[in-house]
Order: C-alpha cells, then structure tokens, then sequence
C-alpha cells in the first residue's frame, strides 16, 4: 500500500525534497513508515531522530490525517492505503 | 480514529498537550492558545490601550504565530496600532525567503511592514561578519547586532512596544544558559514583560507561555507560510546543546521547560531593574562604559 509523506520547515530542506509516497507493508504502522522514510536519508535521519530518546518527538510533530500522532497511539497508529502524513519540524533555527 | 475534544466535547480532536492531559481539536487549541497569549499580556501588563506595538517579524514559525495573534487581539482595540518591523541582517538567500514571507503575511493582515538592515545600521552585512574573525560565535554576534537593530526599527517607526516571537521553549533555554554561565545578573534581569528605559523600546514577550510544538502547530493549522530554509550560521553550540537537553528532558518528564522558565521568574522576582549607565560612545542603555554593540563593531576605535 502507499502513503504520501510531507515534509515541512528544515525537514524538507534535510530531504530534499517536500512530498513523496512510500510503498509500505500491509499493516504497517506509523514507526514503520518513518523507518522506511529514514532508509539512506542521513542528513533527514539525524534532523528528525533523537538517538538518546530513540524518538522523532523531541524535533517534530508528525500527523496522520489531520491528527498529531501522539493523540492516537503515537508510532504504534495503524496506517492505511492512501494514507497523509505531515512532518512538521519544531526548530526552526535562526 | 482520534477521541473527542475534551474541551468541547464535541468535535473529533487533533492535538495532545502532554503536559496538561488535554486533547483538542482545531477550533479548541486555537482559542486557548490565544487565551493563554491575551492572560500573559495581562499579567505583565504588556501593553495600553492605545500602543503602537512594533512585532518583530522574521519570517519563522514563531513571529508569524505572533503577528497573526497580536492582530486579532489588538483589531479590537480601535486605539491600537501594529506595525511589522523586519531586520535584514544581509545572510544570502536565507533571508530574501523570510523577507518574501513576512511581506506575503503582513499584506494579508494589512499590517505596515517596516524593513532595516544590518547594513544600514553597522555599514557590515552579516556575510561579510561571519567572514572575517569575530570574538563571539556568528550567532552570538547576530543575536547582540538584531537585538539593537529591532529597536532601532521601532523607534523608527514611533513604537512604544516591541513584541518579539519567543516562545517558552526560548525562555526556559536563556534561563538555564544563564545558569550554567553563572551569569546571575543575567538570571535576575530575565523578564518577559520587559521594563521601560531610556533609549529603548519596551520589549515584551507575548508567546512566552507557549511551547515551541504548539506555536508550530498553530502556524499549521492556520495555513501559514513559514521558513524552510535554516539559517547557514546557526550553530551556537550552547544553545543547541541545552536545547536538545530540554527537549530530551521534556519527552521524559513533560512539563520540564515550564518549570525551568517558573524557576527563572522566582529568582528574577528577589531582584529588579539595575541602574543602567549610558554608552559613552553611541549612548544607549549599557551597564559599561561601551555597550556591546559598540564592543563588537569597533565603533570608535577608528
């Protein structure tokens, strides 16, 4: 299935590029589809993950739909065919 | 599928406030976002009915939040006045875009839009600065050139506020910078409210409650336009490292950077407003003998 991903703020910058769409795995969920976001993006993986929270929240809100993530069930939230996510960097930097 | 707005109890909501239990939807977080920014310019007494407030627009998340709130809270005062103050510190391509992006925010508003430059001010663009050896770190040296170039734009413009775009996650990292500066004079003088000097535009801080996620979450949900591209000289090493132990800490324990910023308020409220001498050379505000805008250019050295 497939999920369209956009990226805003310094997130777009680190990727290059402000929209795409991912084929992910029936049932996957909203850490697997950042997982596959991250795969050979360095400069995006080391913008949005906090290593020492293990974690995107620290420098981003993601939302699935409209929603922020942490309102659902945060990167446990099921995804689904044709599914939105919007990546919003909080820190701006200048 | 999201739980229902637990303010209204109506609509599907959109948002989590970790620190508060509460889960709001659109309409929600947009009224007490702007609830909670109207009850600090309250509590600090920001402004009077009738000031003529200068917002320092960059172009950024935080300062579009602003302008977009300070204009619905201040049209319904027929005495108010606002006007956009923007600086252009001279950093090739960084700037234009925030430049294009204020000027597009404040046509929408129809808010006076007001730009100075580095250049104008201190003959040096702030390329040819990070070009050439510096006592302090680019930012640093731009943070001390843009702090003196926003009042110099308000008082250009007659302002008797200057209103600027921090946002909590800001004051809670000046605080413990300060702090681990050992800088307690610094500590002591922290004051979102600003304070009246000679020479100087009040400076206030309307956003000072409000965490940095939900000011970005507000300039989302309202369709604003803000900057993509980061600043090529952001890297005060400081800064980046405290704030990245608040956001770490914030995740662990929510609520963090409200403590912090609550802390630096007790410690200010033992100690108020020192007396302030005058720059011997350009003659604002200083507790020297030279302010540090003079220090840094070398103004009067030639």
């Amino acid at each position: 299935m497939q999920v369209r991903v956009r990226l805003m703020g310094v997130l777009k910058e680190a990727a290059g590029q402000s929209e795409l769409t991912l084929d992910v795995e029936s049932g996957a969920d909203v850490g697997s589809v950042i997982s596959k976001l991250l795969e050979g993006r360095e400069l995006l993986e080391s913008t949005l993950w906090d290593p020492v929270v293990d974690s995107y929240t620290p420098n981003a809100l993601v939302l699935l739909n409209g929603v922020e993530v942490s309102n659902l069930q945060g990167k446990d939230t099921p995804v689904s065919d044709g599914s939105e996510m919007v990546f919003l960097s909080v820190t701006h930097g200048g | 599928m999201s739980v229902t707005c637990t303010k209204c109890k109506s609509n599907p909501s959109v948002y989590y406030r970790p620190y508060s239990g509460e889960r709001l939807c659109n309409e929600c977080f947009n009224e007490t976002l702007l609830k909670r920014v109207k009850k600090t310019i309250n509590k600090y007494k920001m402004f009077e009915y009738n000031s003529r407030i200068a917002i320092g627009v960059s172009g950024g998340k935080d300062s579009l939040t602003l302008l977009r709130l300070l204009h619905e809270i201040e049209s319904k005062r027929p005495d108010a006045e606002l006007v956009a103050v923007c600086i252009d510190e001279g950093v090739t391509g960084y700037r234009d875009e925030a430049l294009r992006l204020a000027e597009k925010n404040c046509r929408i508003l129809d808010v006076e839009m007001h730009v100075t430059s580095f250049k104008e001010l201190f003959n040096e663009t702030m390329d040819e600065i990070a070009a050439r050896d510096r006592e302090l770190g680019t930012c640093s040296f731009c943070g001390v050139l843009r702090r003196r170039a926003l009042n110099e734009a308000a008082r250009q413009v007659d302002a008797d506020r200057l209103a600027t775009g921090h946002n909590l996650d800001d004051m809670a990292q000046s605080v413990l910078m300060n702090i681990l500066r050992g800088d307690i004079n610094r500590v002591e003088a922290f004051n979102p409210g600003g304070r009246a000097l000679e020479g100087y535009v009040r400076r206030v801080k309307p956003l000072c409650e409000v965490p940095e996620k939900e000011t970005t979450m507000y300039a989302y949900l309202n369709g604003l336009e803000f900057q993509n591209i980061p600043c090529p000289y952001a890297h005060e090493a400081m800064r980046s490292d405290v704030r990245r132990f608040l956001n770490q800490m914030e995740v662990k324990r929510p609520g963090t950077k409200s403590i912090v910023y609550q802390t630096g308020l007790k410690i200010r409220s033992n100690r108020r407003d020192g007396v302030l001498g005058k720059c011997r050379i350009c003659g604002n505000p200083t507790p020297g003998e030279i302010c540090r805008v003079c220090e840094l250019t070398g103004a009067g050295t030639e």
